[in-house]
């Protein structure tokens, strides 16, 4: 008559996890997540900072550029001849949309997109920050 | 239709609900597999001091996996890879073991269809006190390659399905250090025990 080894391994000591360990381990993650969010948000605040110095650098240039434009005239015209707009109105908006100073547009979104991330980010972080707080104490 | 409370929920549900940003997910799945892993890893080094820094390494490597991880995979096999590799490494850093046991382990080609799940022991081994202390000094001779095999499928009841793809081997090479690791098993419990 035999016994199979599986039977025979359930005679092994029982090992017992130690109770702090899961706090230990959720700790360790909450740190690490931190360093992360940390990184990422010095990483976004920096090319923020790249792109807003290269944009005020060569502000003078792109407000003439937009003022140069088509792009302000047709709105100049929707405001004295309205009539005149709406009349042709698909004419109108593939002219606006051909005469948009495709440069300056993209540095500013771009300069809008990363600084209202960097807030997110930020804001995210002081949570983060201060739920590590609460669940240190 | 009442929807499951985030304890009764599957892993991969959980894994789908971290991805979507639910701090809580991970915090089940730690719980729900922090025991079995951490005595894996106790089993493995011999050393619940040690066992307990691997575990911690282990879930923080599989936090950070976690956003690219494969949901039609299973959870278990996948946090046992991880726990297996935290373990060589340290034991390697340790270098206590030699990996060049089984390394070139042979299976008699005539025996493969004789290989079976599990391999009977002697009986009438049942001093309960005596027996428990012995097979843990047993588990000791087995090298580690082989150990962990005989852990995940005798002890965490994983299959050799699993396990072959927890160490990245042939199903064959998985069963034959089963085998041997029996065979130790075996080996120093009849010699310890008579």
């Amino acid at each position: 008559m035999y016994t199979s080894s599986m039977t025979l391994l359930t005679h092994l000591p029982i090992i017992t996890t130690p109770p702090e360990l899961y706090d230990r381990i959720l700790s360790t993650v909450s740190r690490a997540k931190l360093r992360k969010l940390r990184f990422q948000a010095w990483l976004l605040c920096s090319s923020a900072l790249v792109t807003l110095v290269y944009t005020l650098s060569f502000w003078g240039d792109w407000v003439n550029e937009f003022q140069s434009s088509e792009f302000v005239d047709f709105f100049k015209l929707l405001w004295s001849d309205p009539d005149i707009v709406f009349a042709s109105i698909g004419t109108f908006t593939i002219g606006v949309l051909e005469s948009i100073p495709l440069a300056t547009s993209i540095l500013i979104l771009i300069n809008a997109l990363l600084i209202l991330r960097s807030l997110i980010l930020f804001r995210e972080l002081k949570l983060s920050t201060s739920h590590s707080f609460i669940h240190a104490h | 239709m009442i929807e499951a409370s985030p304890e009764q929920k599957i892993d991969s549900e959980l894994i789908i609900a971290h991805k979507q940003g639910d701090t809580n997910a991970f915090n089940i799945l730690l719980k729900r597999h922090l025991d079995p892993v951490f005595r894996f890893l106790a089993r493995m080094v011999r050393n619940t001091t040690l066992a307990e820094d691997l575990a911690q390494e282990t879930f923080l490597k599989a936090w950070k996996s976690l956003s690219s991880y494969d949901i039609t995979r299973s959870f278990r096999p996948w946090i046992f890879t991880i726990a297996r590799r935290t373990a060589l490494d340290a034991l390697r850093k340790k270098s206590d073991v030699p990996f060049s046991v089984l390394e070139n382990d042979e299976t008699n080609p005539s025996q493969e269809d004789q290989i079976i799940d599990k391999l009977p022991l002697p009986d009438a081994l049942y001093d309960q006190a005596l027996l428990g202390k012995t097979i843990e000094e047993a588990l000791d001779q087995i090298p580690v390659t082989a150990r962990d095999v005989i852990l995940l499928h005798d002890v965490e009841d994983l299959t050799f399905e699993e396990i072959s793809a927890i160490s990245h081997e042939p199903m064959n090479t998985v069963k034959s250090r089963y085998r041997r690791a029996v065979h130790i098993v075996r080996e120093f419990l009849t010699t310890h025990l008579h």
